[in-house]
């Protein structure tokens, strides 16, 4: 018997099998900000019973000052004593060099046998190789019968090249349904929704394709700059940092065709065919249908904030873009002549990420005085998780005019209570191996196939960057791309 | 003579508004709460209990009150466990016959777009008949078994029959004793994850020891109907020095090896493995509030339970 009976049709989250969580980069910002909380969270919800947390890092710390940190990452909670205590005795730390074999003999001592380990690897992307291959050396990667997951933060790769070699490095030592990618766009609510807006109502499914929308638009807006992440942003850009992978993401799943089963496989094989489909930029169209900007001197909330090029950290001669937009399509019977707009970029004006889907107008316009617009169905995926349906509307009175209303749906009142943080979903997915949320190889590299034209074209400074002021909504050269599709971008 | 429920309505609204800072707020289902005037503070506190969870509109309809026709609204709001304001807007309707149940005096009050929720108190054959035209205007209706149990005089195989006939004639239907029977089926499920998947082959007997009849004669249905095709004793004891919560139940295998769980405490479970290995699991809340907020978010009917009758 392979299928527990008493579990079907139970209405309780499944719970990952006894683990340990391993977690290079403990002493980092990722895992105090997001790591710690969410494992916190799950614990707190009785998500998780058996399991043990161990940090591994170069700081020579004992268990208890490792506690100290993690208890200090998880002030916003309001811990009991009981909770304080319960969580914490669970929580190791082990001293050690990621490059130092000795280190991981240490490790594999420290780690039980008898459970799953994940491995999370909340450190920069150089520091992959060395801990998965000595994660290998040490035995850790394959722990027959029990499960070794390890997962991996974005970027992953700077190219399409790099990206299969760092996938072939990993698969050498890892199966790659052991190999979790986040993309933590991926564990937030409303892109989860999207597959069941899509697939769970039948009224919009038949107008899901070229027929009936005029072009569908993906925004992620930050108002914050690089922080204290100068040195990987000079690297990457926007492109790389935001298009390559949550766009990209957000956009295989608005577009993707509904798969047989809501499987990890069968959608991320739905996803990777969207991504195959995206019509290849030449040099002209990234040109003409790509933009990229960097943000100068200006003012956010009240403050004045430094331009990009005086960020500590940053080259003032940067010529890294900080806001990156372009036109995309996709070559499919459903989708063939609908444009993508896609633009993200930092210190803009207001923190928004959403999916807009613009439906084309009425065949003939009975109202031409007092036509409100097109119908539009936003996904607001932050702040303010939900949906809106934009729809034309008579504006009461004595007159014939109408007007755009707005049909809002929020997560927060809607359901009335919040949804959880998308680190702790994703984590938990981890610990029990269901890999939905998470990027496939094969994704990965589709999306490098798309982007690499375009970042070596901006590399070589083919495309201008136009200069933005922070707290604005992005270069004004921006309008242009949009009204090349006869439109403008949604107000941020 | 009958309330005005457009009257109720406009109370409501005024209410509303002084109780919560003038702002409309999001409400997420309405709730009508059908008893008789002896038992209206026990079922009051069900709904209470959602109180800080769902924000609802909740309908207290008494019949057979010595008081006679009264009708009053109220509102009021709480902070939930993320410090926001989750209000309750209340309507009471009271009448000295049964009128308070009839669809057609508390129908307009029904919030319309939202799930409606009825929670009924008065047995199931006058669900099944339809007496009061309550389950048309509803989306679902809520029994609690074991509660109905102890005021119902033909015994349990009487009412086990009518529950089904209920079923068969009137809405979808959940049962307050079925969903508080959650935390036992998890952690009984949990007994059998991985690697011990392959032990439901071998199982011989199971001993269920609970402190409700009711919930006893659901969880013996449940686990017959998910091992149906399987020669198992399942037997069960009721243990009246049980609380609610407590509950044991003990497999023996082919070989004689036995795997067991324990719930002490309405939060944690032990389990014993078949090798001998012990697990505390954390259980979900089955408090009737817990219950109450997991049925307004999935207004739907389980349909194991109508197995496991």
């Amino acid at each position: 018997m392979e299928q527990n009976i008493f579990a079907e049709g139970l209405p309780v989250r499944r719970r990952p099998h006894p683990f340990t969580l391993l977690v290079f980069g403990a002493s980092g910002d990722l895992a105090s900000r997001k790591l710690y909380p969410a494992i916190f969270s799950l614990y707190r919800e009785g998500a998780i019973d058996d399991w043990f947390l161990i940090g591994f890092g170069r700081r020579p710390w004992s268990d208890s000052d490792f506690r100290q940190e993690i208890e200090q990452s998880l002030a916003s909670f309001r811990l009991n004593e009981d909770e304080r205590q319960g969580f914490l005795e669970r929580c190791f730390y082990v001293q050690g060099d990621i490059d130092d074999p000795v280190s991981y003999e240490r490790l594999a001592a420290a780690i039980k046998a008898d459970r799953d380990l994940v491995s999370y690897l909340a450190v920069p992307p150089e520091q992959y190789r060395p801990i998965i291959d000595n994660l290998h050396r040490s035995g850790l990667s394959r722990r027959h019968p029990f499960a070794s997951r390890v997962v991996v933060e974005k970027p992953f790769g700077r190219s399409g090249q790099e990206a299969r070699a760092l996938n072939e490095f990993i698969t050498e030592r890892y199966e790659e349904a052991s190999v979790f990618r986040i993309d933590h766009y991926l564990g937030k609510e409303t892109v989860q929704n999207i597959a069941v807006f899509r697939f769970g109502n039948g009224i919009f499914e038949p107008i899901w394709n070229n027929n009936y929308i005029h072009h569908i638009e993906i925004t992620v807006a930050e108002t914050v700059g690089v922080e204290k992440r100068a040195a990987y942003y000079e690297q990457s850009g926007a492109l790389r940092d935001m298009v390559q992978n949550h766009l990209l993401q957000l956009l295989a799943l608005v577009a993707m065709e509904p798969p047989t089963s809501f499987s990890s496989d069968l959608v991320r094989d739905e996803k990777v065919k969207v991504l195959r489909a995206l019509r290849p930029l030449s040099d002209l169209d990234i040109l003409a249908n790509t933009l990229r900007g960097q943000y100068k001197a200006g003012l956010i909330d009240g403050q004045n904030v430094p331009g990009y090029v005086e960020e500590p950290g940053v080259d003032p001669q940067s010529k890294t873009e900080t806001y990156a937009a372009l036109i995309a399509h996709i070559d499919s019977w459903r989708w063939y002549g609908v444009p993508f707009m896609l633009r993200t970029g930092k210190r803009l004006g207001r923190r928004v990420s959403e999916i807009a889907v613009h439906f084309k107008k009425p065949a003939m316009n009975l109202f031409p005085q007092a036509f409100g617009g097109a119908n539009q169905l936003v996904f607001r995926i932050q702040p303010d998780e939900g949906l809106t349906l934009y729809l034309n509307t008579k504006i009461p009175g004595l007159t014939d005019r109408s007007r755009m209303v707005s049909m809002d749906f929020l997560y927060g009142t809607g359901f009335g209570h919040p949804s959880p943080e998308a680190y702790e979903r994703l984590l938990l997915d981890a610990l029990i191996g269901d890999s939905t949320l998470y990027t496939r190889r094969d994704e990965v590299e589709a999306s490098w196939a798309f982007i690499d034209p375009i970042r070596q074209a901006w590399d070589a400074q083919a495309v201008p960057l136009h200069l933005y002021e922070a707290g604005s909504s992005g270069p004004l050269a921006a309008q242009g791309l949009a009204e090349r599709i006869g439109d403008h971008w949604r107000r941020l | 003579m009958y309330p005005k429920t457009s009257q109720l309505e406009q109370e409501l609204m005024a209410r509303l508004k002084e109780n919560a800072g003038g702002n409309a707020r999001a409400m997420s289902a309405t709730i009508i709460a059908l008893s008789s005037k002896a038992h209206a503070d026990e079922v009051d506190q069900w709904v209470e209990s959602l109180m800080g969870r769902r924000p609802a509109r909740l309908l207290h309809l008494r019949g057979h009150s010595p008081d006679g026709l009264r009708s009053w609204s109220s509102a009021r709001c709480a902070l939930d466990r993320n410090d926001r304001g989750i209000c309750f807007e209340d309507v009471y309707i009271e009448t000295l016959d049964d009128a308070a149940y009839q669809g057609r005096i508390w129908g307009p009050l029904v919030l319309r777009e939202l799930p409606a929720l009825l929670i009924w108190t008065l047995g199931p054959e006058a669900l099944n008949s339809c007496e009061y035209d309550c389950s048309q205007r509803v989306d679902l209706t809520i029994i609690h078994g074991s509660w109905d149990l102890k005021h119902y005089k033909r015994g349990l195989p009487a009412y086990r029959d009518a529950v089904l006939g209920a079923l068969h004639s009137s809405n979808p239907l959940v049962d307050i004793t079925w969903e508080q029977l959650l935390p036992l089926r998890y952690a009984f499920s949990r007994l059998f994850d991985m690697p011990y998947t392959q032990s439901i082959e071998d199982l011989n007997q199971i001993f269920i020891r609970l402190a409700d009849p009711w919930a006893l004669h659901l969880m013996k249905g449940w686990i017959k109907d998910r091992t149906k095709g399987r020669s198992i004793q399942i037997d069960g004891i009721l243990d009246p020095d049980y609380r609610d919560y407590s509950s044991e139940i003990t497999c023996t295998f082919t070989d004689g090896s036995r795997a067991s769980l324990m719930v002490r405490t309405p939060k944690q479970a032990e389990l014993r493995f078949r090798d001998g290995k012990l697990l505390q699991v954390s259980l979900p809340d089955a408090s009737i509030g817990a219950v109450l907020e997991r049925i307004v978010d999935s207004p739907v009917m389980d349909t194991l339970y109508l197995r496991a009758l």
